[in-house]
């Protein structure tokens, strides 16, 4: 019993991190259709960024807000640059982000080193939480209410509040948004934006969990796709319960079935897939 | 600028060029030829995928897994059933068509940015086999020893030009192939989905069949190139079917010019001579590449064989900026083909191969480091000779790891070789390194089997074997630490294996038990899994951690709760000096063994620490210190043959019996099997001086391989792995 509780908590703990980072990138999908490589390169670069504030200031929220706010920054560059012009083409769309994250990969190892870093959580977030003969890590607490604080934020204002939905109306139909006087390249740049940004949060969070290092941008992208097909595109309610999913599936494949570990990740999107190609939520 | 070409100027420089293929093999370097061979094997995977880009109008982010497919193929059945060529190539396309054909079925119901996610999805499918299904795939240790291709022809494929002229012929074949299907109707009908979809339908065409039958073509053209790919390489390993793989070959097809055929062969060449020689030059190639990625989408969305067609059809000029991107690239290209040409004699050359970029940079960093540490010291010299250091990146890829071997060897000449990292890089390289007959030191792979089972004849290894330090440290849990009952964590694959395997048998043989064995893959930096299936009904845990685990792995175990409870102690690595910096106060009380120790306290060291804290700013590792006793290694060596190392036959005895009492880590020797006979330190994690510190708690002097047990003896039992010892008391 004591198993299943602790894995449980693992996987939805996982999960939480996953939205963080995933959540973004759901939007900007169900908005542009931009396969974005890069979103790993934000939650990489975050990392760092937070940590180089933490050894500046050795402040944990300051390193979480400038985190995420570089980035965001570095996102709407890229968004301005280069991005806009590819709408519709999957091809061009792949390749530049593809090449800007081998630039920020190579950039991440010039600026920082090799070396692997942990970003260090403010006391009251370490240590664990005993109940019984169970330990929950502070910190994967934390994720967690980190995860629903974000979900909550962007739900009310998806729901409530005009900017909300303007984007709603954007994902939805972007010629009739366009034709009701939205500014859909504002909007599509606050939505890219965005993405960057919660990316970003995710690193720096991820940072104080499982460290920053060299490699952890390609490694976690794969988790942010799977997230974004198995929840569907455009969906924040997918990328919430695709993350959910996802962090379970991972935790009690790698724990029941060590072997198939990834096939029990992935397999089942693919089965997902096959009933509905465009995800649980999302809409063609 | 305006320029039109001539219309007949294709077909002509078409044919140059293959005159240019078939003649051009005694006339390049063996370098360069290595290079031709692995363009013209990815040249036929980047064609197939042109047949889903270019002819279909989809974009796969999959596509590897059908190299991968075709790879794992041979790989699995050369070296476990010794399987002939011809059955390994039926049963790799065969497989690559068989799953091409269930995931068209898949990856079909969507188009657009949904068959791109849909086909990602299924490449990860596959990717994630070969990295878990450890008893099938060997997992992160990948395949080695894939012997090349008996044909029952009079030519041996071992040798560099006759496997050119195999994978030549592989390329034309395809090519052949491939060129046929898409000018016959059926290909004539894909363009035709390809451009409007809906009118083919009306016109009584199935527009579904169409596409599934050119998605298992694809599929079955790309398990043909794994299987070339596979023989060429010597070895598979799951970074051949990665996610960076498959865009890679987007790439070649993009910027060489989709619906071309020839375009994405032209892109493949492109890249793998980016890859392989902008690297030799810059460590930072990895821009370049990035660059290379978006300045195709920016100048030349159509690819250059694209490009190409549109002028000699006098439908668009050729833009300056094209050309200027082109002449660019070709002076790049140019440029790195001609260079390692120069330097004859005159400085001792040493090569250098390991991991500048990717996850491992920093230990290869620490390797550099220690190299130039030594030379530094001792004024750039060599038993009285110059010195010349020729870095080379392996991007922690065995491939690459390979054809810069080549390139040191054959163009720039070196006389020895030190580097590399990973163990799998180390089995693929040994064989190549006897084979040209150049000494090359292995100051930080430590699998087992290479000064034990399958030694290499060239390859002196001067940083440990991996189960060296888990032998005694096995007797010390048990007689010193009094642990009775013992769970283990390790990274699965062989060095994790072999660590906890050593540990295990000692462990055991002194009565304690190993009650649970857990294993985690390379790169875990989330144990949550893991920590919670750990017995705690145990004295202890030892864990063996490497890298970027081993800096998450003990705060996570004081978090759930363990370290109250059971005492952590692990394999070296889990607490090496490389490590240490990232950790925190969760790490104090770890006891591990290992070679070295930066805390170690004898003059040599003390001096070897402050001048490395001077110089670089941090704590030597012992992959530093490793790589700056190799150093003095070869200047022992070429002082003993008066510094005649271009008689390798000799200069490789005397780095055999080369004997250093005073190296940082103390006395060092090779046994008769060519592994060092060296202390081994007992260490405990303490904090000194706001620093951790691996302090030496016991010392056991002049420890073997063998430990005590007889040599002969010890070798007929098998390499350690994952169930070996069996975990009798689980």
């Amino acid at each position: 019993m004591d198993f299943w509780i602790s894995q449980l908590f693992n996987g939805v703990s996982y999960g939480a991190l996953l939205f963080l980072l995933a959540g973004g990138l759901s939007l900007i999908f169900g908005m542009m259709r931009i396969v974005n490589m890069t979103h790993g390169s934000y939650y990489l670069l975050g990392g760092y960024v937070g940590l180089t504030v933490i050894w500046r200031t050795g402040s944990f929220p300051l390193a979480v807000v400038l985190g995420a706010l570089t980035i965001s920054l570095v996102g709407i560059a890229e968004w301005n640059a280069f991005l806009k012009r590819l709408s519709g083409q999957e091809l061009g769309q792949v390749l530049t982000t593809m090449g800007f994250a081998l630039i920020f990969q190579d950039l991440a190892l010039v600026l920082w080193g090799g070396d692997p870093y942990t970003i260090a959580v403010p006391a009251a977030l370490s240590g664990s939480l005993v109940v019984g003969q169970l330990y929950f890590p502070v910190y994967r607490i934390f994720i967690v209410a980190v995860a629903v604080v974000v979900a909550l934020i962007l739900w009310l204002t998806l729901e409530w509040t005009r900017i909300g939905a303007m984007i709603r109306a954007t994902v939805d139909d972007p010629e009739m948004a366009r034709g009701v006087g939205i500014n859909v390249y504002l909007i599509s740049m606050v939505v890219f934006a965005l993405g960057a940004t919660l990316a970003a949060l995710a690193g720096v969070v991820a940072g104080g969990f499982v460290g920053v290092y060299p490699g952890a941008d390609f490694e976690i992208l794969p988790y942010a796709f799977v997230v974004v097909i198995v929840g569907g595109m455009g969906s924040l309610k997918g990328a919430l319960i695709g993350s959910l999913m996802v962090g379970l599936l991972d935790n009690f494949g790698k724990a029941l079935f060590p072997e198939l570990s990834y096939f029990t990740l992935f397999a089942p999107m693919a089965a997902i897939l096959a009933v509905r190609p465009t995800g649980l939520f999302g809409r063609a | 600028m305006r320029v039109a070409l001539p219309p007949g100027a294709p077909r002509i420089a078409l044919g140059v060029a293959f005159a240019a293929l078939l003649v051009a093999p005694p006339l390049v370097s063996s370098f360069l030829l290595a290079l031709l061979t692995q363009a013209a094997i990815y040249a036929v995977l980047a064609m197939s995928l042109d047949i889903i880009l270019g002819y279909i109008g989809l974009a796969s982010l999959g596509h590897a897994a059908y190299l991968g497919l075709g790879a794992y193929s041979v790989g699995i059945l050369a070296t476990r059933h010794g399987a002939p060529f011809w059955v390994t190539l039926a049963v790799g396309v065969l497989l690559a068509t068989a799953v091409a054909s269930i995931f068209g079925l898949f990856a079909l119901r969507a188009s657009g940015v949904y068959f791109l996610m849909i086909t990602l999805a299924l490449g990860m499918v596959v990717w994630g086999l070969a990295h878990r299904w450890v008893t099938m795939t060997q997992g992160d240790n990948g395949i080695s020893s894939v012997p090349r291709p008996d044909l029952g022809l009079p030519w041996s494929f071992s040798r560099g030009i006759p496997f050119y002229y195999l994978a030549l012929a592989g390329f034309l074949l395809a090519l052949v192939v491939l060129r046929t299907i898409v000018r016959s109707p059926f290909g004539q009908t894909l363009v035709g989905i390809r451009e409007s979809e809906s009118r083919m339908r009306t016109l009584g065409y199935h527009v579904w069949l169409h596409k599934y039958l050119g998605f298992v073509i694809a599929g079955a053209v790309g398990g043909f190139a794994g299987v070339l790919w596979a023989y060429y390489n010597g070895f598979v390993s799951p970074a051949d079917l990665d996610l960076a793989t498959s865009t890679e070959i987007l790439l070649m097809v993009a910027l060489g010019g989709r619906g071309t055929l020839i375009g994405p062969a032209l892109g493949a060449a492109l890249i793998v001579g980016l890859k392989n020689l902008v690297s030799v030059y810059t460590h930072r190639w990895l821009l370049i590449l990035g660059a290379v990625y978006i300045g195709t989408i920016v100048y030349a969305p159509e690819g250059i064989v694209g490009a190409l067609r549109q002028w000699t059809k006098g439908e668009r000029a050729m833009g300056k900026k094209v050309i200027v991107s082109l002449a660019v690239l070709a002076l790049l290209v140019g440029l790195a083909a001609a260079g390692p040409a120069w330097a004859q004699k005159g400085p001792i050359k040493i090569g250098v191969i390991t991991a500048m970029t990717g996850g491992a940079a920093q230990i290869g960093k620490d390797m550099t480091n220690g190299i130039s540490m030594w030379l530094d010291e001792n004024g750039g010299t060599i038993a009285g000779r110059k010195v010349e250091v020729i870095v080379e990146d392996s991007q922690g890829q065995p491939n690459v790891a390979l054809t810069k071997l080549q390139k040191l060897v054959e163009s720039d000449r070196v006389h020895v070789l030190v580097g590399e990292i990973f163990a799998h890089i180390g089995y693929a390289m040994a064989p190549k390194v006897d084979e040209y007959k150049i000494p090359m030191l292995y100051p930080v792979i430590a699998a087992d089997d290479l000064t034990q089972r399958k030694p290499a004849k060239w390859v002196v290894r001067t940083g440990w074997a991996s189960s060296q330090p888990s032998h005694p440290f096995g007797e010390y849990a048990a007689k010193n630490l009094g642990y009775k009952r013992i769970v283990t964590i390790g990274i699965d694959y062989a060095f994790g294996w072999e660590v906890v395997g050593g540990f295990q048998k000692t462990f055991e043989e002194n009565g304690g038990q190993i009650v649970q064995k857990l294993w985690a893959p390379l790169n875990t930096t989330d144990f949550a899994p893991y920590l919670s299936q750990i017995r705690r009904d145990a004295d202890a845990v030892f864990a063996l951690m490497v890298s970027i685990s081993a800096s998450r792995f003990p705060r996570q175990y004081q978090d759930a709760g363990l370290k109250a409870k059971l005492p952590l102690i692990g394999g070296g690595t889990t607490f090496d000096e490389f490590v240490l910096p990232s950790l925190g106060d969760e790490a104090i009380g770890g006891m591990s063994p290992l070679i070295y120790s930066a805390a170690l306290d004898t003059p040599v060291n003390k001096k070897f620490v402050a001048e490395y804290r001077k110089k670089y700013g941090k704590v030597p590792s012992y992959f530093s210190e490793t790589s700056y006793t190799s150093t003095r290694w070869i200047n022992e060596a070429a002082k003993a043959v008066g510094g005649d190392v271009e008689n390798r036959e000799k200069f490789l005895e005397a780095l055999r019996k080369v004997e250093i009492p005073d190296a940082p880590r103390g006395p060092v020797k090779l046994d008769s099997y060519g592994n060092p006979v060296q202390n081994i330190y007992v260490r405990k994690v303490e904090k000194k001086d706001g620093e951790l510190w691996n302090t030496v708690v016991h010392t056991y002097p002049a420890v073997s391989q063998f430990w005590k047990y007889k040599p002969d003896d010890f070798l007929k039992q098998p390499v350690y792995d994952r169930n070996f010892p069996a975990c009798k008391h689980c």
